[in-house]
């Protein structure tokens, strides 16, 4: 008897509860009502662009903010002027290589090719999958770079000899490296002889592993805040070099033995790195898919100033990738007009 | 070190036993006999084979070298992805892309309208609310569209583990053998880190929604399969001698008795899934999914914390809006049932409906389709200005401690390099017959087997270039031994005194609740990076980012540990004039200690899952050596898995350890093994 | 309707070879440490006629709730066979099996065993429902049996919302729903209050008035043994120790240990006026007792009378008891 009164009562407060929660929708409804008008018109770059139809050309973005402005210069011409839907994927540089095989990724439109020689060798000599579409234009280099204090202090350290010295080396010694210096590698998947260099060359250095490229700039604002040495690899163009005064340390010059060495993986690498010249690749089927868009990207290039610029606007100004591949592709009509044949 | 305490108390004979002198001597000559073969294989150790001989060398490196190479040039032609792994990558893919089209059609409001409805249907009202504020705060704080994205693959992937997990769990309930294979599989799966796995993912499944989705399900399985398991096992003898009694047969026992009292226990499971997919959501983005989680990738790689915070802080509202609705309690007490207007149950799932789709009819009239910009807030630049003052302020020049950067020197100098070098120092067989030792003293000859196989197992692992020459992986395998037992020593350290305190004080433990929960699903990387802001690179960051990983979750479970505690004791222990620490250190530590135990079991398990991942803050080790089988995958796959396996192998015997600990059986029940 | 022979229950590694050997007889932790078997159940054989109760009493750890679990193989005896209704149960089937415990048998738990998901229609209707009986079938035969043990409309109620011995008169109801020839009670009571305890008890002797059921009683509880079995079986270390009526047992403890535990047991409350009556004769009576009935129902009638009492059965004196009779069962009580 007990429960079933209870029950009663519980169907009572139904009601009361019923109106409860339909007051709180009511108030919910009246505010999401308010928000609405905020929405704005989706925008569209100019009123001259074709419509959007057919099935969208993939391109990889690697983390790097070159390979974003060209994949957004590249979308905007295409979408526009092709009217060809263009999605872009962030994906990481060896993960590229899986997608373009596979085409789920049609084309990358900067690889350096130092680091992607067995990539290469795989995928486009030997299972055709993918082929190379040429050079996108600017060309880059790997190399060891100190802060620019390091050198005005020690002149001598602008070059790899006067690492040699343990009393110089040892400035940039830290907790990890001991009583040698310590030289830093930042993300593990970026090509690397420096292992090699620095037992070949005999220098009493540590190689220590960063792991990743954001530790490794975390370290350079360190680096210049404390006045503290360090010797790493990186490399131009890097948008850091916009804010932080980096010089770059000589090693000796490249020889066939070291391009031997590199090729056959033997550990005797000595030498500088080699300039890597900026390549663009597809998958092989993208030309049958859609041939124009084939086309413009394959005519696709730029000058190094003119992709130092588009990233300005990115690392400098604060722009999104996209916006600054909008606003360039306003004003240089000439240029991207060359590659639609 | 911690493995002190329950060494010596298992050699204590206090219990009174019932045996026969017979039997006793026979133990006591068992006993001498163990101590003389450990001893005579110490020996033999320290005479022969400092080091890894190099015979041991399994060659599975080149083996896994090798059938990467094979999926490479095979995978357009072989028919194993031809008809498995293309259809399924397919339907995967299918599975996402209308899961975000369906979420994105429901428009923001009709999201947050879907996640009270859910919550109030399984934890009432103030779980709806809960619920739904924190699905609004997702878009006040970060990108509503990219969440969706995060939500779609958070929700197929749930969708297929329970599928998966649930019958294996009822298998796995059904046989002890198939619950041991499986225990180790998922153990496996959990603790092999993402990295070796992420190549070969890519090259079955491709790129962006498949292959995250798989990734998460391996992750996110584990539980699943646990808790129901667990579940089933837990059904009272009783209930399951009913069924038997009235004739059930095996799927009536099933349906009928066993999965409905299993119920909250599965639900728990959900409730961990959910979790679990959450923490592996931001490495899952790695392969290009373009969701909430690349945001925090994308933010770090930029240095910009605050963008990535931002982002971590939407994942995390997630986490807490599905964790709130997922883990509801309908049942409470009637005091609260009756001061909340109640709707009788039947009637929620219609007056739900019914909202939902008004709200959905609604926002797709006025076409709210983005979230509206007036109601966010950017906490990026606040965020990027803390951070900045800290990195200003705390490094150097702090008065007494001397700053964080004299700290991770400390950590390198003192404590991680002395204790690298002496495990690097001790022949490995002496490793491997000591560290048995101390498992047969805490669980006898079967757990002794266990770690002496993991141990010879990660021998077998070869070497890899390095230093100008070749490193055996046993190095590096007692390097990342190193960084565990620093990491975990730290986590007790801190997280002890603060869980007691937890458990003692109720105000305490609501001030930390909110932090600890926050702390729970904040996925790591959000503050990996910025330990090296603080840390200089090296394992100091490394082990503080482990440290800060593992703390919460230790405070969480000794505080409750020490809760759980019944109260008659600890009253009979005031009644008898006890003060407060008396009572504390008689009464409820003692009385908490296997609880206690089994958080540290916990914490040891988040540390091996950090130390990994804190390769990338320059810990390197076995976690460097696992990142190349992502990074390089075309030249150093096979390192990266003999890398990976080396960890899995090293947590494995770590996990059996603490285990043992935890519950280890008093002489009595020891005996009858 | 019941019938087991030679039935041993051991646990631990190669049990076969433990039954009717000499290592059987070790002590406990002796056989245990050297060969890692405990012997739950040794050479138990016992019939059960129809319409009888028979109780099993022990001591916990005594063996009785694994020998009414091997009854319908709840438990796998390790070896022995067992008769229900003349079917083999330990040489049945599986199909068998399950028709057996459909059908046949059903069972009352010591902690009644109640499915908390389920509402109290549900859980009655429990076995029905496995069987196959339709929903609107099975649900009206629940309610006729939750009215049976005094739960009329409360169908509805889970069974968290109801006392103990509400959820053991659900228990008993589950079991009755099924309709079985044979009943299995594993100390249904022991869980309750003593008053509760009482009730149930008087329960199941209204029970047995009503439905003619074989049932099979386990418990720890003498009194309740004495009260409810036709007759009794004293278990103990896995074997029985005695087995007759409550007045074999109470009057000719079998050993040292049986007669501890009757030691306290009021004699004439067990012994029947039948065993101490003499011949029938001409009246006059101080009055009459049922045959069967126990001795302490005369004792007022004869210290008000020097008068013996009339023994009758069916209406026919049998026989008669006098003071002499009676003091000399009440004297033995203080021994």
């Amino acid at each position: 008897m007990l429960v079933s009164r209870k029950l009663n009562k519980g169907e009572y407060m139904i009601f009361n509860g019923k109106k409860r929660h339909l007051a709180v929708a009511a108030v919910m409804l009246a505010t999401l009502a308010a928000c609405g008008d905020d929405e704005k018109a989706a925008t569209t770059a100019s009123g001259d662009c074709k419509e959007l139809t057919g099935d969208a050309v993939t391109l990889a973005v690697n983390p790097w903010t070159g390979s974003a402005v060209n994949a957004q210069v590249a979308k905007a011409v295409i979408e526009c002027q092709l009217g060809t839907p263009v999605e872009i994927i962030e994906i990481d540089e060896y993960a590229t290589w899986v997608g373009l095989d596979d085409a789920s990724i049609d084309a990358v439109l900067e690889v350096w090719p130092s680091g992607h020689a067995a990539d290469y060798q795989t995928y486009i000599t030997e299972k055709g999958t993918v082929i190379d579409l040429g050079l996108l234009g600017p060309s880059a280099k790997i190399g060891w770079y100190v802060p620019k204090f390091v050198v005005d202090e020690h002149p001598e350290l602008a070059s790899w000899e006067g690492f040699q010295d343990p009393a110089l080396a040892a400035l940039f010694g830290t907790a990890e490296s001991g009583e040698l210096g310590q030289f830093t590698m930042g993300d593990p998947s970026y090509v690397t002889f420096d292992e090699q260099i620095i037992a070949n060359l005999g220098l009493p250095l540590k190689y220590v592993v960063a792991g990743s490229e954001a530790a490794l700039l975390t370290a350079i604002d360190q680096a210049i805040a404390d006045n503290q040495p360090l010797l790493m690899q990186f490399w131009k163009p890097h948008w850091k070099h916009l804010e932080a005064e980096l010089v770059e340390v000589a090693l000796p010059a490249i020889t066939p033995a070291c391009e031997a060495a590199a090729a056959s993986g033997d550990g005797t690498y000595a030498c500088d790195y080699p300039v890597d010249e900026l390549m663009k690749a597809a998958n092989a089927g993208l030309e049958a898919k859609n041939a124009a868009a084939f086309n413009v990207l394959k005519a696709f290039q730029l000058t190094t100033d003119q992709q130092s610029e588009i990233a300005g606007y990115v690392d400098r100004d604060g722009l999104t990738a996209q916006a600054a591949a909008e606003k360039w592709v306003a004003d240089n009509p000439d240029v991207w007009g060359a590659w639609l044949g | 070190m911690s493995l002190a305490a329950p060494v010596m108390s298992s050699s204590v004979e206090s219990l009174p036993t019932h045996e026969s002198d017979a039997v006793r001597r026979d133990r006591m000559r068992r006993r001498n006999g163990s101590l003389a073969v450990f001893a005579v294989l110490a020996a033999l150790a320290v005479v022969f084979l400092r080091e890894v001989p190099s015979w041991m060398d399994s060659g599975i490196q080149r083996w896994a070298q090798d059938r990467y190479k094979w999926s490479i040039t095979n995978r357009q032609t072989s028919p194993v992805f031809r008809w498995l792994f293309n259809p399924l990558t397919d339907f995967l893919t299918w599975s996402v892309e209308h899961t975000e089209t369906l979420l994105l059609d429901l428009r923001w409001p009709g999201v947050v309208a879907l996640i009270a409805a859910i919550g109030w249907r399984t934890g009432g009202v103030q779980a709806a609310l809960a619920g739904a504020g924190a699905m609004v705060g997702v878009g006040v704080i970060a990108d509503f569209d990219p969440a969706m994205r995060t939500l779609a693959i958070m929700t197929v992937s749930v969708v297929i583990a329970l599928v998966i997990g649930i019958p294996l769990g009822v298998l796995s309930a059904r046989s002890d053998r198939l619950e041991r294979v499986l225990r180790v599989v998922l153990d496996t799966a959990q603790v092999l880190p993402i990295f070796v796995y992420f190549s070969p993912v890519q090259l079955f499944f491709g790129l962006k929604f498949a292959p995250a989705v798989v990734v998460t399900v391996v992750y996110a399985l584990p539980p699943a399969v646990r808790l129901t398991n667990l579940g089933l096992r837990q059904v009272p003898v009783v209930a399951n001698e009913v069924g038997h009694s009235f004739g059930a047969t095996s799927l009536q026992q099933l349906f009928k008795v066993q999965l409905p009292l299993a119920k909250n226990t599965i639900l728990l499971g959900l409730n961990q899934v959910i979790m679990m997919a959450f923490a592996i959501v931001v490495l899952a983005s790695l392969l290009g999914t373009g969701d909430l989680g690349q945001s925090v990738l994308a933010g770090l790689q930029k240095q910009h914390v605050g963008q990535a915070f931002a982002a971590g802080m939407g994942i995390v509202l997630m986490a807490v809006a599905l964790d709130r609705v997922s883990t509801g309690r309908p049942e409470r007490p009637l005091s609260r049932q009756n001061r909340l207007p109640a709707v009788p149950r039947n009637w929620i799932t219609p007056i739900s409906v019914a909202a939902v789709a008004l709200v959905v009819v609604l926002a797709n009239a006025f076409d709210w389709r983005r979230f509206p910009s007036s109601l966010t807030y950017d906490i990026s630049s606040p965020i990027d200005s803390a951070v900045d003052w800290v990195q200003r302020n705390l490094r150097k020049d702090v008065p007494i401690i001397g700053g964080t950067q004299a700290i991770s020197d400390f950590l390198v100098i003192r404590v991680l390099n002395p204790m690298k070098e002496f495990l690097l120092w001790l022949p490995w067989l002496v490793i491997v017959v000591g560290i048995a030792f101390i498992g047969w003293l805490s669980r006898g000859w079967r757990l002794a087997a266990t770690i002496a196989v993991c141990l010879l197992l990660i021998a077998t692992m070869g070497t890899i270039p390095g230093g100008g020459g070749q490193i055996q992986m046993w190095d590096h395998a007692m390097d990342t031994l190193s960084q565990v037992l620093v990491a975990i020593a730290l986590s007790v350290l801190i997280a002890f005194p603060l869980g007691v305190w937890a458990g003692r004080s109720d105000a305490v433990h609501r001030v930390l609740r909110p932090f600890l929960d926050i702390a729970q699903v904040l996925p790591q990387f959000v503050y990996l990076i910025p330990v090296v802001f603080l840390f200089s690179i090296g394992r100091a960051a490394g082990v503080v980012a482990c440290v800060v990983y593992a703390v919460p979750p230790c405070i969480r479970l000794t505080a409750l540990g020490m809760r759980e505690v019944p109260t008659s004791p600890r009253e009979a222990a005031i009644s008898f004039g006890a003060t407060g620490g008396q009572e504390m250190r008689r009464v409820q530590l003692p009385l908490a200690r296997k609880a206690i135990l089994l958080g540290i079991n916990q914490t040891l398990l988040m540390v091996l899952a950090t130390v990994i991942i804190a390769a990338l803050v320059g810990a390197g080790a076995l976690g460097l050596v696992s990142y190349e089988a992502t990074s390089k995958p075309n030249l150093k796959f096979g390192q990266g898995v003999a890398g990976g396996l080396s960890i899995v192998l090293l947590a494995i015997m770590l996990d059996r350890l603490t285990q043992a600990w935890g519950t280890r059986p008093n002489r009595e029940e020891k005996q009858s093994r | 309707m019941i019938s087991v022979r030679d039935l041993w229950k051991v646990y631990g590694p190669r049990a076969q070879r433990i039954v009717g050997a000499a290592e059987a007889d070790l002590p406990r932790g002796d056989l245990q440490a050297r060969f890692g078997n405990v012997v739950a159940m040794r050479d138990i054989s016992l019939d059960v006629a129809p319409g009888e109760v028979f109780v099993v009493m022990g001591l916990s750890g005594s063996g009785k709730s694994t020998l009414i679990r091997c009854i319908t193989r709840l438990i796998e005896p390790t070896s022995g066979t067992v008769l229900v209704d003349g079917a083999d149960v330990t040489a049945a089937g599986k199909d068998e099996l399950l028709q057996i415990r459909r059908h046949k048998v059903s069972m009352v738990f010591q902690h009644f065993g109640l499915l908390p998901h389920r509402t109290l229609l549900d859980n009655v209707a429990f076995g029905l429902e496995l069987r196959g009986v339709g929903k609107a079938e099975r649900r009206e035969r629940a309610g006729g049996v939750l009215e049976l043990v005094g739960l009329p409309s409360m169908g509805d109620y889970k069974p968290h919302q109801l006392s103990g011995g509400q959820q053991q008169r659900v228990g008993l109801a589950r079991a009755l729903a099924t309709n079985p020839d044979i009943m299995l009670f594993d100390e249904p009571f022991s869980a309750l209050d003593p008053l509760i305890r009482r009730e149930m008890q008087d329960e199941i002797v209204r029970l047995r008035r009503e439905v003619s059921k074989t049932m099979m009683f386990i418990t720890h509880d003498l009194s309740e043994a004495l009260r409810l079995g036709d007759r009794i079986a004293i278990m103990r270390d896995g074997r029985f120790v005695q087995v007759g009526t409550p007045a074999e047992v109470v009057m000719e403890p079998a050993d040292e240990y049986v007669a501890n535990f009757v030691r306290d047991v009021p004699r004439s409350h067990v012994v029947p006026v039948d065993s101490v009556m003499g011949p029938a004769s001409e009246g006059p009576f101080a009055g009459e007792v049922e045959s069967g009935s126990k001795v302490r129902e005369a004792v007022g009638l004869v210290a008000h009378s020097d008068l013996p009492v009339r023994v009758v059965s069916g209406g026919r004196t049998v026989g008669t008891l006098d003071r002499v009779g009676v003091l000399s069962v009440i004297a033995t009580e203080e021994s």
